[in-house]
């Protein structure tokens, strides 16, 4: 392929790729864990291995603001920076452990793989996501 | 409003008041940027105590709710001056 670029990040046992050609942009996000916490009257998705946050009132809400907002922080650095290696920095470690120890957190594991046409917002949806909620964590939606 | 808990409209005072850029979105959404990191997020109309941390983290802004612009390097309103 011509114009190809890949790159691959490891990220504490997620990963991501990057492969270019030219004007179009594959980014896949594989493993990503993503806590589910409440804060106050909100619920809060939290990346661990991508240090990103979303807020909704709900939990759906909160992880569609996850995955609308983190494909739109992509979507930005390609077209700003070139590349997604500032998106690709995970938490400190006072909110892994914040997040993993509070008492009815959600993880939420997720995959996915975007095409960006740069300087375009991406018109394709997130595809292979699954959920896994730890048990006895006892989270009413 | 509660403990650490700031309203959208001054979070992106605040964010503006140092230097960082925050613009709306077609989508609904605010692009943020300073010069090292940038980030698209929706905003709620209440931002929690974990968003704010968050923001205040990734910006190296401290966001609070009790924000005063005089303080933050925005010029006054010449309306008030008169």
């Amino acid at each position: 392929m011509e114009n190809e670029l890949t790159l691959r990040h490891n990220l504490e046992g997620a990963s991501a790729i990057v492969a270019t050609e030219g004007d179009v942009c594959v980014v896949g996000i594989g493993n990503l864990r993503v806590v589910i916490v409440q804060d106050g009257h909100a619920w809060i998705a939290h990346g661990l291995e991508i240090d990103y946050v979303s807020q909704g009132e709900t939990i759906e809400e909160a992880k569609k603001n996850f995955e609308d907002g983190l494909r739109a922080t992509v979507c930005q650095n390609l077209n700003v920076y070139g590349n997604i290696e500032r998106v690709l920095s995970p938490a400190p470690a006072e909110v892994w452990t914040e997040l993993i120890y509070t008492r009815g957190a959600q993880h939420k594991f997720f995959s996915q793989f975007t095409a960006f046409k740069l300087e375009n917002v991406p018109e394709y949806s997130f595809e292979g996501i699954s959920y896994l909620q730890v048990a006895g964590a006892g989270v009413g939606a | 409003m509660g403990e650490g808990v700031v309203g959208k409209q001054v979070a992106i005072l605040v964010l503006r008041a140092s230097g960082i850029d925050v613009a709306p979105t077609d989508g609904g959404m605010h692009e943020i940027a300073s010069n090292d990191y940038s980030e698209t997020i929706r905003l709620p109309e209440c931002l929690d105590r974990k968003l704010v941390h968050h923001l205040s983290r990734k910006f190296k802004v401290p966001i609070h709710h009790f924000f005063n612009p005089q303080m933050g390097g925005v010029p006054p309103n010449p309306a008030d001056q008169n």
